[in-house]
């Protein structure tokens, strides 16, 4: 299927001037620093699950006990969720000792505040459903469990990536979640971990 | 054990194809996070790839997009699904973060829109740097080409690219067009 042929002059130049430039010596050597870095992880994991009972025992208990204080200084500070915030600052009324041109202010800052909450709000996800990208030429075609297509243009598409809310490693056959917002807007499109159906 | 891995990687450069080759060493790292088979698939395609993102951008740019393809590619690793395909995965997630970086820096302009098919070479005269008169191409008949050159099918390229295989066909015609009209090797 390949027109490009192996002898062609276009390919001997192209490839003369490749050669002309090596990839840096650096990308290899943090490629391969982050690879190690990934291993002495996994290397930990394996030799802690080399312990036995007693040892894990311990160190659940350890693990517990570390997560009960955290969970008590949390609690002590905790502060006071962002919704309650906003909360307030919508109900704001003002009063009577407001100097003059103040109320102006206020209304644009109520304002403000609710376009805040109302975008916040388009970010959250309501929920997610399993897909399988069928095919990503111009519009993506997905497949979901009950073999319904899903076509997702390309222009939103092309906005969803600008935002990196589509995971840039997605091929032909992948599974999904696809995340919508409660107006029922897709806003993520993600790997899933497993097939989900 | 060094050995023994160094004689594994061996006998697949001695026995299989490239294709398979990669696609074994892939599944060979997938499953044990071998280093050897990481490196090994690292050095088969490093060029290829930074070259193909040097001719579409910057060398600073190519090298940065490399780097994190090559990250991706290890973080992504355990969903990697398709069947013989490695090198097409791996340039698919070149296209899409190059792309990235370009709206993140705020370069994606006219030049670098893929609907842009026009913008002949300047001049008439000859040129004797291949590199430069590539780069001198617009953004997607560059980039059909430059795939092209790395061995990939239309079928492939109208894959990475996103687009269909009539519209990869014309775009190499107006490059090949172009370089032919311009080119002069010394």
């Amino acid at each position: 299927m390949n027109e490009s042929d192996p002898k062609d002059e276009l390919q001997q130049a192209y490839d003369a001037a490749k050669h002309r430039y090596p990839a840096p010596g650096r990308i290899k050597r943090a490629v391969l620093a982050q690879q190690q870095q990934d291993r002495s992880w996994r290397h930990l994991l394996h030799t802690n699950s080399r312990l036995p009972g007693r040892e894990w025992l311990a160190l659940a208990a350890a693990v517990g006990c570390l997560m009960w204080l955290l969970n008590t200084a949390m609690f002590a500070h905790k502060p006071l969720p962002d919704t309650d915030i906003i909360a307030l600052q919508v109900e704001y009324h003002g009063y009577q000792d407001d100097v003059a041109g103040l109320p102006d202010y206020r209304e644009k800052l109520t304002l403000y505040t609710r376009e805040f909450t109302r975008q916040i709000e388009t970010l959250n996800i309501f929920y997610s459903r399993p897909a399988m990208l069928a095919s990503h030429e111009g519009n993506w075609l997905f497949t979901d469990c009950d073999n319904q297509t899903i076509t997702v243009s390309h222009e939103l598409i092309d906005d969803l990536r600008a935002l990196q809310r589509v995971d840039p490693a997605l091929v032909e056959g992948t599974f999904v979640a696809l995340a919508f917002d409660k107006q029922g807007r897709l806003i993520k499109i993600e790997q899933a971990q497993a097939k989900s159906c | 054990m060094g050995i023994a891995k160094l004689g594994f990687l061996r006998t697949f450069l001695k026995t299989e194809t490239a294709t398979t080759c990669n696609e074994t060493l892939f599944r060979h790292y997938r499953q044990t996070g071998d280093s050897a088979a990481l490196s090994t698939l690292y050095d088969q395609h490093c060029n290829n790839l930074y070259y193909y993102l040097l001719v579409m951008s910057d060398p600073t740019t190519a090298a940065d997009v490399t780097q994190k393809v090559w990250l991706k590619v290890m973080e992504s690793r355990h969903d990697y699904q398709s069947q013989g395909r490695f090198q097409a995965w791996l340039f698919t997630i070149g296209h899409r973060m190059l792309i990235d970086e370009f709206r993140q820096s705020k370069r994606w302009h006219a030049d670098t829109d893929p609907d842009t098919l026009s913008s002949p070479l300047r001049g008439d005269e000859k040129d004797t740097d291949f590199h430069q008169l590539v780069k001198q191409l617009p953004f997607t008949q560059r980039e059909a080409f430059s795939l092209q050159q790395e061995g990939f099918s239309l079928k492939d390229i109208a894959a990475i690219c996103g687009v269909p295989v009539e519209t990869v066909k014309t775009r190499l015609r107006y490059a090949r067009d172009s370089l032919k009209k311009h080119w002069k090797s010394s």
